[in-house]
């Protein structure tokens, strides 16, 4: 256990950190191995579904709202990968003006792969909110989230 | 400054930058490695619940492989479950 209570500064910091970057949070709270292995198992998920679905329409609010949302407990790749999304827009917008045509999928993929890609994207951003969760708790109590779970319960005081 | 970034990543074309390689254009998925692809993803997940449980990396491994394991029995008899159910409806109606 801490011997102090972390201020709520250093608790807004933690939780930042961890929603920027997978494992960030668990750095700055000084569990690094943690923080190799949020980061590991919660970027894999995320840059594996964006890579089989294209950022063009798996990183748009517009395309896909309820899919950008699951992906923004990751705001440190969601923002990035929503840029590419709106200059891939702007991109293909110039390129009809200019009178070619667009074959869609060089840019989107289709089902199946449609369907592995949203999967592996909204799983990747509710696991970092899981990993925020722990980063908070691990910063505020020295403990992992589920942890005081399993505490056995405090033991009543004998009967006078 | 990261919009001006990425557009000269995009407009690097297929060749040219990281990016454009990985995130522009989908990879694509063969028809076959569908079903597959649920083990690394149970795999993370897995990883992540039991991380969120450790107070070290060191308890990690052999959680995580049971909880992996479980999961996925779990999923196999969820499917099995629904594929007897299927037969059953085919039959019967």
């Amino acid at each position: 256990m801490p011997q102090q209570e972390p201020s709520t500064s250093r608790l807004v910091q933690v939780g930042l950190l961890a929603w920027l970057i997978p494992g960030a949070g668990h750095y700055a709270v000084g569990q690094k191995g943690l923080a190799a292995v949020f980061c590991i198992a919660i970027t894999f998920p995320y840059a594996v579904g964006l890579a089989i679905g294209g950022a063009k329409s798996f990183a748009s609010p517009t395309a896909n709202r309820w899919l950008f949302v699951a992906e923004l407990p990751i705001g440190g790749y969601t923002m990035p990968a929503y840029l590419l999304s709106t200059t891939l827009d702007r991109r293909i917008e110039a390129r009809r003006q200019r009178g070619e045509t667009i074959d869609l999928t060089e840019y989107v993929a289709y089902f199946p792969a449609a369907d592995v890609a949203q999967i592996y994207l909204a799983t990747a951003g509710l696991l970092n909110i899981l990993a925020i969760l722990d980063a908070l708790s691990r910063a505020q109590y020295g403990e992992p989230t589920f942890h005081r779970d399993r505490r056995p319960a405090p033991e009543e005081p004998p009967a006078a | 400054m990261s919009a001006l970034l990425l557009t000269a990543l995009v407009n690097a074309g297929p060749p040219g930058g990281l990016l454009a390689m990985l995130f522009v254009n989908p990879l694509p998925l063969p028809s076959g490695a569908r079903l597959w692809m649920l083990l690394p993803l149970l795999l993370c997940v897995a990883t992540v619940y039991r991380a969120s449980r450790a107070r070290h990396v060191r308890e990690l491994p052999l959680a995580t492989l049971l909880t992996f394991i479980n999961i996925l029995v779990g999923m196999l008899l969820i499917a099995a479950g629904f594929y007897g159910l299927h037969r059953l409806v085919f039959r019967f109606l």
